[in-house]
């Protein structure tokens, strides 16, 4: 009897043993070696390729009498007018890059600032502090953002509305006020007219109100808005493979996204469908560049509210998307390269030269070198669909006015409306002067008209300069008070 | 449950090959000669045969004749060189002998043991994964990376008595990795230990154990314990310790060390119970009653989990003390109380508290069946750095336990189960936070195939719980010691 109670244990205990063995083994694959099986599917969820949303939802709630298109048509005008600016020398496509779509070859827009040599933006006169963003995707920047982090932009988040970012551009960029920009609207019939069209008869002068409740800055706010919401590029390479779709993304590019959530901590701001949280962070940037200045980010300028010296250095996340295509990076174009940017958070940013209290997670990581290509190949494959050529084209002719009794649009040169197709002076653009054996038709041609003495030959045509008072003595030579008369070739 | 692979098959037939045949292996097994045995005597050599002359012929048939002088000076000649050489070798085997008599205490105070093993752990061989993503804990993200979120328990996948795990992945708080498997089997030498102990007057002795630890990367001389005991009276069990000191928590650091102790590894409480701080300890028993307290330098934790100075840094000791009371069921039923207070280790501040308070229970063979559990749970406070939550020194909460149960079938074999978990949060500011909720359960088998050598096969299921996602990390693993006494 105690001989079988052995025997029993003793094969009790084996069982045990066995069917620990047996049925609880099983080997675990990663995803790209970095990712559980759950990891990977909820990853797939946030990774998931954004839909854009419909650009004229922002234009169909207010309700204005005009359509989306004319709206767009206007702000699309506007973001290339370089009236705007004090100077009239740069427009918003002076630092948002639009590229050339007529170029041969052709030369895609990402409506970032990749020109400056110096890092940061050219303003109106002088620099700007920081280096100009790209406006692609705004529109989805707010479907997509947390909850915490919608409304939120600009470098620091002052702006609650992409089209807002207008009184930075009137502040710090163009050099201008809210009154100059009325004046263009005022001043160019086509723009008074699209303008009229969408929202009415427009106030003469926004002089009279603060800054914020001028309507007619506000309507453009929103015609920025409305165009800016159809510069959307999505579908990169690595959208198409987070979505199961035939892509090229790279093996290298695979596991650069690995790196990405995992040992690169990209993604602990820069994470999601927009690869940004939208929320403001002091990475510890250097100030660096001949045109740099002391930047305190978001407590230079933090929206209306007192500056709080705790927002020292920090910056809204920029979005990832097309990365590879907007450099220089940085809230000060810092670096030139993603090699760079990559390098720098791999170090674990710097000691010094940047402002407030950097964020405790910038830290030396364990980044291999493999890691750092692979990540940059993945930074790489976030470059979607180009922006197509029809919103990257200054559509409207610009300096438009009207000059009386003439049907057709003058053209704003210095203080005068003229006609650039007619005046020889201004033949074909301002201050384009044509000889005097020669006429205005566009451009200047070459006459030689058979005159009967004494009239000669002005421009083609027959004029006698003896007694002609806009042809005084000379072709061109036009007699005004107090000598309007011309006696023998003199004003008199 | 995904099925078994074939790899992992492989291993098990064999294993359960090698235990199928370890009694046959322990019947077979040759006698060890070892030093501290006495030397039987060298067989006397018989006396050396006397060649005749011829070969000997029957009385009736054939007379021999009497040696001539001259033959028997040969031969008396012949036997007097004989005696000489045997003279000499005698006195060699004498010398011998009184050597060997002269090593025989060595090898009664000094205990060599090599401790040789095989394993395999599921997965990647750790017992951690990164909350990628911050999907399972959210409220880390933004204050931790989310490559520094681990889940798990950096020492769920330990595979030998030191409590080394097979591999650390991509851990922060352990730093170094002193197997790094990456998940694949091998087999490993564990550690070769020398223990030492000697009495050294009628009332001190000493004793230390230093193990060398063999490792694909550089090797390790580890010494465990290095202390003087000083017993003042011979009529009360009082003894005084110094050095570096076993820890007075708990029972399960009495048999952590490979010889000693019944399964392979160590439950995931030891790194609690088990360090040996430098410090003075005093132990007294009374009748039913064992009080053991402690002044040390610092914690009672493993170092080998928890690196650290071990000088101090802040100006305070740390307290431990455990009662025991042993009540007569089996060869003793003992229930014991423990607790630890101190400053913190490895930071400056002797304000920044660490405290600790187990409950234990041993019972020693009844019925065949040794028994031994302990709860424990303790916390170290931590302090901030610019407003980081536990940016400067790291916050520790802990809860665990675990209970062991053996069964001596016969003299060879004893199996056992253990079942241990352990709840704990460790948060170092930005650095890192290991969200541990393991419950294991843990089958295996002890052989004894002599007094001097052990075999031990072992299986632990690692069950992650309370919010971390199950992962593969279940362990396999062996071990074949073999003591020089």
């Amino acid at each position: 009897m105690i001989g079988s109670r052995r025997v029993l244990r003793r094969r009790l205990w084996w069982c045990v043993l066995a069917s620990a063995v047996g049925g609880c083994w099983s080997s675990e694959p990663l995803i790209d070696d970095t990712f559980t099986a759950d990891q990977w599917e909820r990853l797939k969820s946030d990774y998931a390729p954004p839909i854009p949303p419909n650009p004229c939802d922002v234009w169909t709630q207010v309700r204005r009498p005009g359509t989306c298109d004319q709206a767009a048509a206007l702000g699309q005008a506007l973001f290339f007018e370089p009236a705007l600016s004090h100077s009239g020398a740069i427009s918003c496509a002076s630092c948002h890059d639009p590229g050339d779509p007529d170029a041969v070859p052709k030369i895609d827009g990402w409506f970032a600032d990749i020109r400056t040599p110096n890092n940061v933006s050219a303003a109106d006169s002088g620099w700007t502090k920081r280096n100009s963003p790209s406006v692609i995707n705004v529109s989805l920047k707010d479907k997509y953002a947390p909850a915490t982090a919608r409304g939120v932009f600009s470098w620091t988040g002052k702006f609650t509305r992409s089209g807002a970012v207008l009184r930075l551009a009137i502040d710090k960029a163009l050099k201008t006020n809210d009154d100059a920009i009325a004046a263009v609207i005022h001043n160019n019939p086509i723009y008074l007219s699209q303008y009229i069209q969408l929202f009415g008869t427009p106030s003469p002068s926004c002089s009279t109100m603060p800054p914020s409740q001028c309507e007619l800055i506000k309507n453009l706010e929103l015609v920025f808005e409305v165009y800016m919401n159809k510069l959307v590029s999505v579908n990169s390479p690595f959208d198409l493979f987070i979505a199961d779709l035939p892509s090229p993304l790279s093996e290298s590019a695979k596991r650069g996204f690995g790196v990405f959530v995992g040992r690169g901590m990209c993604a602990e701001c820069h994470g999601g469908k927009m690869f940004s949280d939208f929320t403001p962070h002091d990475t510890g940037v250097p100030q660096m560049g001949v045109n740099v200045f002391e930047d305190g980010g978001r407590a230079d300028d933090h929206g209306g509210v007192a500056m709080d010296p705790a927002d020292a250095g920090l910056f809204i996340t920029p979005s990832l998307r097309n990365i590879a295509k907007t450099g220089p990076y940085m809230h000060d174009g810092a670096f030139t390269s993603l090699a760079e940017v990559i390098a720098f958070y791999r170090a674990g940013g710097v000691p010094s030269g940047y402002a407030g209290v950097r964020d405790a997670r910038i830290q030396k990581g364990e980044m291999t070198d493999e890691d750092a290509r692979d990540l940059e190949a993945f930074l790489n494959s976030l470059t979607g669909t180009p922006i197509p050529p029809e919103l990257c084209r200054d559509v409207h002719p610009r300096n438009v006015c009207t000059i009386a009794g003439d049907a057709n649009p003058g053209t704003v040169c210095g203080t005068a409306c003229v006609d650039l197709q007619l005046d020889p002076k201004h033949c074909g653009s301002c201050d384009k002067q044509c000889a005097t054996n020669e006429v205005c038709m566009g451009t200047c041609f070459p006459t030689a008209p058979m005159c009967s003495p004494p009239a000669q030959n002005c421009h083609g045509f027959c004029l006698d300069f003896q007694a002609d008072p806009q042809n005084c003595g000379s072709c061109g030579h036009t007699c005004a008070d107090p000598t309007p008369t011309c006696v023998t070739g003199t004003c008199r | 449950m995904t099925p078994l692979n074939p790899q992992m098959r492989v291993i098990i037939v064999l294993a359960a090959a090698a235990i199928a045949c370890a009694p046959r292996l322990a019947w077979s097994w040759p006698a060890p000669q070892f030093p501290d045995e006495p030397m039987p005597p060298p067989p006397a050599d018989p006396p050396p045969p006397i060649t005749p002359s011829a070969a000997p012929v029957p009385a009736a048939e054939q007379v021999e004749p009497p040696p001539s002088p001259a033959e028997l000076a040969e031969r008396i000649e012949e036997l007097e060189r004989r005696q000489t050489e045997l003279e000499g070798e005698a006195a060699r085997n004498d010398s011998t002998r009184e050597q060997v008599k002269a090593l025989i205490p060595l090898g009664r105070f000094i205990t060599v043991f090599i401790d040789v093993g095989a394993f395999a752990v599921a997965g990647d061989g750790s017992g951690i994964r990164s909350d990628l993503g911050h999907y399972h804990f959210p409220q880390y993200a933004g204050h931790v990376p989310a490559e520094w979120t681990f889940m798990g328990d950096p020492l769920a996948t330990t595979i030998n008595s030191l409590g080394e795990p097979a591999d650390i992945s991509n851990s922060r708080a352990i730093h170094t990795d002193t197997i790094h498997s990456k998940g694949h089997p091998s087999v490993l030498v564990n550690s070769i230990g020398l223990s030492i102990a000697k009495r050294v007057t009628e009332s001190i002795s000493i004793s230390a154990l230093a193990e060398l630890l063999p490792r694909p990367g550089p090797d390790i001389l580890d010494v465990e314990l290095a202390q003087i005991h000083w017993r003042p009276s011979h009529t009360v069990n009082f003894e005084i310790s110094a050095g570096k000191i076993d820890s007075v928590l708990g029972v399960e650091y009495r048999s952590q060390d490979a010889p000693k102790r019944t399964g392979i590894t160590p439950s995931l409480i030891c790194r609690y119970t088990c360090g040996r701080p430098l410090g003075v300890q005093a132990r007294l028993e009374r009748g039913r009653l064992i009080a053991s307290a402690s002044l040390t330098n610092g914690d009672n934790f493993d170092e080998r989990f928890e690196p650290h100075l071990q000088l101090k840094l802040n100006n305070l000791p740390t307290f431990a003390g455990h009662l025991q009371w042993v009540f007569p069921l089996g060869q003793g039923l003992e229930v014991g109380v423990s607790g630890a207070i101190g400053p913190q280790d490895n930071q400056p501040d002797p304000g920044i508290a660490q405290w600790h308070v187990g409950l234990d229970i041993q019972l020693r063979d009844l019925h065949d069946f040794d028994v031994a559990a302990e709860l424990v749970q303790g916390s170290q406070d931590g302090s901030p750095m610019s407003g980081i939550t536990c940016g400067g020194a790291p916050c520790l909460t802990y809860k665990g336990g675990y209970a062991l149960v053996a069964h001596r079938v016969n003299s060879w074999l004893t199996p056992y189960v253990r079942v241990d978990f352990r709840n704990a949060i460790h948060l170092k500011g930005a650095d890192f936070v290991y969200e541990s909720h393991t419950l294991r359960s843990t089958v295996g088998a002890r052989f004894a195939m002599t007094s001097r050598v052990l075999a031990k096969i072992e299986y632990t299921i690692n069950r992650e719980i309370n919010g971390v996602p199950e992962f593969n990390d279940d362990v396999l693993t062996s071990s074949l010691v073999v003591a020089t006494d």
